[in-house]
């Protein structure tokens, strides 16, 4: 049977940190969620085998697309115990964009790298290496699956934009709230946007909190972004976007 | 003698709910997928922290008249409410109100125009979130599928004129531009999102008169007003990428008047119960919202109903606009 891990949504142009945080940069309910659900990143379990997949993921569950993805776009893997120290985790050769290991939870952080709109089109290149950029901003994506819980795990893992659950969300049901925290750096982000399924759903407080409703069993994807200004000659802004990935048991009808 | 001056704590209210759906996940603007606001009813919102709310609202009553004669029937009041509101809070904001009226008899032998009681108000915004909780300053849009309460107070000043006389020299306190004493108002609303679409508001209040002594002598002291209202509003469209939204409202607007009393003795001809039945629009554009509705008594249980006029529940219509902006 099998599972999928799923990274931030992006675009045909590794967009997906930009466009999400867009939708919220002054009002998540103003923005189109529509917006946001061109192309994926995920990762598929198939038994202790995770890999990186890339392609569309229509609502959390079945009927993905998948497209070919370039392997250096990985930037690094976490693996946690429940207790929240390190586990073992091993990358399998590096064209499979796959892991191997038991873990409760996953952190695997990406970039699409630098990107710069022209009036030319958008361009997967920093803006010093194009002709009349336009806009421009480095890319970064995350995504963190929980396996299994324990109270370790309602801390942030890594440095990196991230999303915590503040309870089990393995125990959470439809109609349940999910009370999540974005941190970067360890640290509460506020005006980070977060959607659930692809929708933006409320921007974190001061406090670098969220809460959001469980609708359905299955597949759980909640998505953060950030927009932050970039002092490189490279790019204007570093667009973060991190996702939370769970399962629940399915309900009857999804 | 009903004074109908007296709607402007029940009125004042109404342009808050506009802006229900400003809390929107700290959006500071409206949000496309929040909490629906009716037209009259008020809903559970308060402001944002920090924010300026500024309405006006315009409830337009004109009344059926039964004799053929053009003569000292009650024609039409047209009320308008200049307010402003202040997040103090998340949970609690303030308000202030400014009416002016404008009321109308058949004849034109007496009519009366001008600003009335000021209004100053305060609401504290509750949630029912895995327990009772004052209203946070940020919440998503799950959030704001919550139970959500409010309970509101309030008085009026009297800074209207209410020694105001006709040609005669005479006072009508129900054409009077104010109650001449403070009136206090108490109420509480409850809010339920109960499809991504389709809102619920309750709201209950009431409204207490002091005796006044006019400049005649006469004492009076207005009967009791309680309001109890019902509300449903479903979202019919939304254009995200110009930011519009437009709801249908439809309220019932239960409305229980004392009896009035001069120099200690009840008023024949005063009093009642009204049910009024509103349907309506509310659109938002960015920042602002406009409300419209036209309110329709339906049914009645007046005192000496035959020989009121010119007051609550012989209306022909209300037309009720409501206009706010989020600052």
């Amino acid at each position: 049977m099998k599972s999928r891990f799923v990274t931030p949504r992006a675009t045909c142009r590794g967009t997906a940190a930009r466009l999400l945080a867009a939708l919220l940069t002054a009002a998540v309910a103003l923005a189109g969620p529509d917006a946001a659900r061109a192309h994926d990143l995920w990762l598929e379990r198939d038994g202790d085998t995770a890999c990186l997949r890339y392609g569309h993921l229509p609502g959390g569950h079945g009927g993905a697309r998948t497209l070919p993805l370039g392997a250096g776009r990985i930037l690094a893997v976490f693996a946690f115990d429940a207790e929240g120290r390190p586990a073992a985790v091993t990358a399998l050769p590096p064209d499979s964009l796959c892991f191997r290991g038991e873990a409760a939870a996953l952190f695997v952080a990406t970039s699409s790298g630098w990107w710069t709109k022209t009036i030319r089109g958008t361009r997967n290149l920093p803006k010093d290496a194009v002709e009349h950029p336009l806009k421009s901003w480095r890319s970064f994506e995350s995504v963190k699956r929980l396996d299994a819980w324990g109270e370790a795990l309602a801390r942030p893992l890594t440095d990196r934009l991230e999303l915590t659950p503040l309870a089990d969300p393995l125990a959470l049901r439809p109609g349940d709230k999910l009370r999540l925290l974005v941190t970067r750096g360890g640290e509460p982000v506020a005006g980070a946007t977060v959607a659930y399924d692809g929708s933006p759903r409320g921007a974190t407080g001061e406090d670098g909190r969220v809460n959001l409703r469980i609708r359905h069993g299955g597949l759980q994807l909640v998505q953060a972004s950030l927009v932050l200004p970039l002092n490189s000659p490279h790019a204007d802004e570093a667009a973060y976007a991190t996702a939370l990935v769970f399962e629940l048991p399915d309900t009857e009808g999804d | 003698m009903r004074a109908t001056a007296l709607l402007a704590l029940a009125i004042l209210l109404a342009p808050v709910a506009g802006l229900a759906h400003h809390g929107v996940a700290s959006l500071g603007v409206a949000g496309l997928e929040g909490p629906g606001a009716p037209v009259e009813t008020s809903s559970s919102a308060t402001l944002p922290q920090g924010s300026l709310l500024a309405f006006l609202k315009l409830d337009h009553a004109v009344f059926e008249t039964y004799t053929d004669a053009v003569d000292g029937e009650g024609a039409s009041n047209a009320f308008w409410m200049y307010g402003l509101g202040w997040g103090i809070r998340p949970w609690l904001s303030a308000y202030a109100v400014l009416p002016y009226y404008a009321k109308k008899v058949e004849d034109n032998s007496f009519n009366s125009a001008g600003f009335a009681d000021m209004s100053l108000m305060g609401v504290i915004g509750l949630k029912w979130d895995a327990g009772l909780h004052l209203v946070p300053a940020n919440e998503s849009l799950d959030d704001l599928e919550d139970w959500h309460f409010t309970l509101y107070g309030g008085l009026t000043l009297p800074t209207g004129d209410a020694d105001l006389e006709d040609a005669n020299g005479a006072i009508d306190p129900g054409m009077s531009l104010g109650f001449g004493t403070p009136s206090t108002l108490a109420g509480v609303t409850a809010t339920k999102q109960l499809t991504g679409r389709v809102t619920a508001v309750a709201d209950a209040s009431w409204i207490g008169f002091g005796e006044n002594t006019y400049a005649d002598g006469q004492k009076v002291r207005f009967g009791t007003e309680l309001r109890a209202n019902l509300a449903l509003t479903a979202r019919l469209l939304t254009l995200p990428e110009r930011r519009f939204r437009l709801d249908a409202n439809l309220e019932g607007n239960y409305l229980q008047l004392g009896r009035d009393e001069a120099d200690g003795v009840g008023e024949d001809a005063t009093g009642g119960a009204i049910l009024y039945v509103l349907p309506g629009l509310r659109a938002y554009y960015r920042g602002v919202s406009l409300g419209l509705g036209v309110k329709l008594p339906a049914w009645t249980d007046l005192n000496e109903a035959d020989d009121q006029q010119g007051a609550e529940g012989k209306e022909d219509y209300r037309l009720v606009v409501s206009f706010s902006t989020l600052m």
